[in-house]
This record gives structure tokens, sequence and C-alpha cells, in this order.
């Protein structure tokens, strides 16, 4: 005999099944992890490295965001290499930028996807070794790792 | 051969900084996204932007799928001389997409 408990606890389960499992997202750990694999174990100076990014962020698909050194490139000592990070995303790794010498400034600005309320993590490279590194949160109301199945 | 979108000013002046936009028409599919079917899309990213100007390397980027669709950037190149500016997109399958553009200096 089909009881009113029994049912629902059937529904709850018919509900867990339909759930798309979401990826699981990086921690603070795992980005710590991604930057010591591409620039080494070394410590982070306070530099001129600066994260220009909305501090809200509607959709998480497409966040506009301009990383900018302000060091001349012809400095001796110029910045060579960076590399954005995230503490949430299911890749810490965003992306890598190298800067040649037709540079005329270190700056790139894109588009990159968040999923959800986040810092942003800037490091960057000197041509001598050393390391800077700046930070930046953005909240973000509507993750880019939502998206279920047909929701097209 | 993906479609670009790349704005590279006509003239300038030497020894200005020139802003440079480049721009590939690309779904850079993340591996988390699923079908009307309900298959997963693969990962499917381009994974090295190159910008050079006159044969010298302006900027290099390595995408990660933390890169939104249709990735754009913006960056600028100290213009010197007249010459090209030459575009090189290429994704993970090995496909090479290429733009270019001539930069007249006065």
């Amino acid at each position: 005999m089909i009881d009113r408990r029994s049912l629902l606890a059937g529904a709850g389960g018919l509900v867990a099944l339909t759930v798309v499992a979401l990826p699981a997202s990086a921690t603070p750990a795992d980005a710590a992890a991604a930057i010591t694999d591409l620039f080494g174990d070394r410590p982070f100076s306070q530099g001129p490295v600066v994260i220009e990014a909305p501090p809200l962020a509607e959709t998480g698909n497409s966040v506009p965001i301009t990383v900018r050194v302000d060091r001349p490139v012809d400095d001796p000592d110029r910045i060579t290499r960076l590399a954005i990070f995230s503490e949430n995303n299911p890749r810490p790794s965003i992306l890598e930028a190298r800067f040649g010498p037709a540079a005329a400034e270190i700056s790139v600005a894109t588009n990159i996807r968040l999923n959800g309320t986040q810092q942003i993590i800037c490091v960057a490279e000197t041509a001598g070794g050393e390391l800077y590194r700046a930070v930046h949160e953005i909240r973000v109301v509507v993750s880019a790792c939502t998206t279920l199945e047909a929701q097209f | 051969m993906f479609n670009t979108r790349i704005r590279v000013p006509e003239t300038a002046v030497a020894g200005e900084a020139v802003q440079i936009r480049a721009m590939i028409m690309h779904p850079m599919d993340n591996g988390f996204t699923y079908t009307t079917q309900g298959t997963i899309i693969p990962v499917d990213i381009i994974t090295d932007f190159t910008c050079r100007y006159l044969g010298d390397e302006v900027i290099h980027v390595r995408l990660e799928p933390g890169v939104s669709a249709n990735p754009i950037f913006t960056f600028s190149l100290r213009a010197t001389e007249t010459g090209p500016v030459d575009f090189e997109w290429i994704d993970q399958h090995g496909d090479v997409t290429t733009a270019s553009a001539t930069l007249t200096v006065t």
C-alpha cells in the first residue's frame, strides 16, 4: 500500500535524479597550486599590478577584465609575463599572457568566465624574476557553470 | 578557420601607442555544458593567440576554458614603421586561423 510518506520520498528521489551534477569548483589552495605550477614557489612583493573589473557582474559567462602593470616597457626590469587565476572556477588558471618587445604597455583586456562570487588573482613576473600579485573581488549574480540540461 | 574581427588603426604617428583589438568567433566550450539531447559537450577551445608587428611578438596569450566564448583581446603596440600586424590563433586540434592588417606609420 502506498502511503503519503513513501510517495513523497519517491518524488524526492526523482527530483534528486534529475538534478545535473555541477562541476566541482577549485579552492584557494588549488589556485595557489596553479600559481606555483606556472611561476614556481617564490614570494610575492608589492607591485604596480592593477586589475580593472566591475565589482558586480550580472552573469559569470562574460566578465570584462583589464589587467595592467604601471611600469614602462623599456624599463630593464620590465614585466614579461602575467597570468590570471580564479579561486572558485573548476579550473583555477584562466589565462597567461607573455609580452614581447613590440608591446607599448603591459596591459591586456578580455572577457572571462566566473563560477560565482570570488577573488581574481593576477600574478606578474618581471624580467629579473620578481613576482607581483594583485587581488580583486567580483560578486557574480549568475554563475557561468549553472547551465543545465536542455536549457537552450 | 574561424571568422575573426580585428581592429588596427590605418595610420599612426611613429612612437605612438596604438590600441589593437582582436576577436575570434569561437564557442570556447568549457566541458560543462549539455546539448538539448543531454550529452555533455567536450572541451573545445582556442589555446594560443599571438600578435606580431614587423615580425616581433607583441603579445602571446595562452587561453584556458575560463576565457569567454568569442575571446577578444585589447592591447597596444608601439608604432615604429609601416608594416604588417599579424594575428594567429591556434585551437586545441592544431588548426591555425590567421588575420593580418597593415599599419601605416607617418
